[in-house]
């Protein structure tokens, strides 16, 4: 037993000490004696050949793993682009959700306004398709209207007796400042006061008074007016004098003509005017 | 071979699959927005007449010469008319709406015309400022097309609403209106309306359909200007009273004498 345990004991070192000496002399190349003992023989195929299919397999893993990792960096550098893009389109969504909603709110008010507006021109429409109508049924023909004499009709403001049936009254259209105008001149009768200061200065120029009136016009103000007054017991041939009481004294106006019961005047400012008729007719201070 | 293969894939998910879709929904949104933008642009030009009002007793509590707002949609015409308290014509030639000195002036009406808009025809006066300011697209109206496209001037007062329809724009002398006719009588008026009508004028535009129709009885507006076409002259452009809506505007139209009557149109 002992014999059989030495033997096979012998034999595995004598068979692993015969392949070690074998793989160093392969690798080491030095062992002549083993180089020319090899020249005859074949080396183990199996190793070497495993060796270098392995050392070529290294090498490309190494060039996979190479490649791999490149691959890796553009593709971590496609999605840092990619996420950047999708950043920026995040931002411009939420800023177009926004500009949205402002657009909704004035689409809103808008739609508000535009309602209104609807109301407004349907009203124009109506009143134009009123005045359209008239319009298109205008005739060149003039109208003859049934009026009242034109005296009545001029008289628009209340005429001013004198207490003896005479009176003063506008009576034509005025100017203002050079442009004929629908302005209406309101007359009315003077204080006491100034009536009896008109008389004096009447009789003081040798004239005597024919009427005595006071002149406004609400909201509307001039520089010149040319006025037409409607004046009783006057006559074309009359020589007629008309002052105003500017401030405490009665300075003259220009009288531009005077025709039958008609005496037309140029004034600068309302105030109380005497109407005198004199001797000559005396030239205007102003 | 698989891996690379593989990293195709992942690019071909990523581009295609998010990023173009995210392109997509960009666009649309941008058309969207231009759409409504071109929608929306008459509206944004002008301001509407609900909001006159406002500017109105804003001025008028500034300045009591202010009787009135003009406005004329789809211009920068939108401003107050003022009439001098004092009676003097030239006083808003050189002075804004607050009184203050200004070469540009305001729109104003001269002492004769009436401020209740009563009168045949209300002269409105306004400069031509290289601004494009005050009255100075009133030239503009010497262009078919865009006489077209403005039909009504609009004027605000404290208690009434008018409307007139734009009939007429032409260069014509530059003389004043209100001195060159007589409009407190039905024959000034008539000879006013002659001349608009009158033919041989190559500058002048007639609303189609109003090119016979205008007599005394009805109510004009003329808004004047500076021309810049033909210096030394004035550019009018003329509207009839369509709407008012508190009916106020009235007034008496005086035919005169027998003679006078038998002035018609030419």
């Amino acid at each position: 037993m002992k014999k059989i345990l030495a033997l096979t004991v012998a034999g595995t070192l004598w068979v692993t000490s015969s392949v070690c000496v074998f793989a160093a002399e392969d690798t080491t190349g030095e062992n002549t004696v083993t180089e020319e003992a090899n020249s005859d023989v074949d080396p183990s195929p199996t190793i070497e050949g495993l060796q270098e299919k392995l050392k070529k397999q290294e090498e490309q893993a190494q060039a996979d793993r190479v490649k791999a990792e490149k691959d890796k960096a553009e593709l971590n550098q496609k999605i840092g682009e990619l996420k950047s893009v999708q950043e920026e389109l995040s931002k411009k969504l939420t800023t177009l959700a926004n500009d949205n909603k402002e657009l909704e709110q004035k689409k809103a008010q808008l739609t508000q306004q535009l309602e209104s507006t609807n109301k407004s021109l349907d009203v124009a429409v109506k009143a134009k398709n009123k005045y359209e109508e008239k319009y298109n049924n205008a005739t060149a023909a003039p109208k003859r209207r049934e009026t009242p004499s034109r005296e009545q009709v001029l008289s628009k403001n209340n005429a001013v007796g004198d207490g003896n049936g005479g009176y003063v009254a506008q009576g034509g259209h005025v100017q203002i400042n050079g442009g004929k105008s629908n302005v209406t001149f309101t007359l009315s009768a003077p204080t006491a006061g100034v009536l009896s200061s008109a008389n004096k200065y009447a009789n003081s120029v040798g004239g005597t008074l024919l009427h005595c009136v006071t002149t406004s016009s609400p909201g509307v103000s001039f520089k010149t007016a040319v006025v037409n007054f409607t004046v009783t017991g006057v006559s074309a041939n009359d020589s007629i004098a008309v002052y105003q009481l500017q401030g405490k004294n009665w300075v003259q106006v220009m009288v531009t003509s005077i025709t039958d019961n008609h005496v037309t005047v140029n004034l600068t400012q309302h105030g109380p005017l005497a109407f005198v008729r004199v001797a000559a007719v005396a030239t205007a201070t102003h | 071979m698989y891996t690379k293969r593989r990293y195709r894939i992942i690019e071909m998910i990523a581009v295609k699959g998010l990023f173009l879709p995210l392109m997509i929904v960009f666009l649309i949104g941008c058309s969207r927005k231009d759409t409504d933008a071109g929608r929306n642009t008459a509206y944004e030009k002008s301001t509407l007449p609900t909001e006159q009002k406002t500017g109105f007793e804003d001025i008028k509590s500034l300045n009591e010469d202010a009787f009135a707002w003009l406005y004329i949609p789809g211009t920068d015409i939108n401003c107050p008319i003022l009439q001098d308290s004092e009676g003097d014509d030239s006083f808003y030639k050189s002075h804004n709406e607050y009184k203050e000195p200004d070469e540009n002036g305001a729109i104003h009406i001269e002492a004769a015309n009436l401020n209740d808009m009563c009168d045949f025809n209300e002269v409105i006066y306004g400069s031509s400022p290289k601004d494009g300011t005050g009255f100075a697209q009133l030239n503009n109206f010497l262009d078919k097309e865009y006489f077209d496209e403005h039909e009504y001037v609009h004027v605000y007062m404290e208690d009434n609403s008018l409307i007139y329809y734009i009939i007429a724009a032409y260069i014509r002398d530059d003389t004043k209106l209100l001195e060159q006719y007589d409009f407190t009588y039905a024959s000034g008026c008539m000879e006013f309306i002659n001349e608009i009508y009158r033919k041989g004028d190559d500058t002048k535009i007639i609303r189609d359909g109003c090119e016979t129709g205008l007599e005394p009885e009805h109510f004009l507006i003329t808004l004047t200007t500076d021309s810049t076409d033909e210096p030394g002259k004035q550019m009018v452009v003329i509207g009839c009273l369509m709407g008012d809506v508190a009916g106020k505007i009235d007034r008496y139209v005086d035919y005169g004498d027998e003679d006078d009557i038998n002035i018609q149109a030419e």
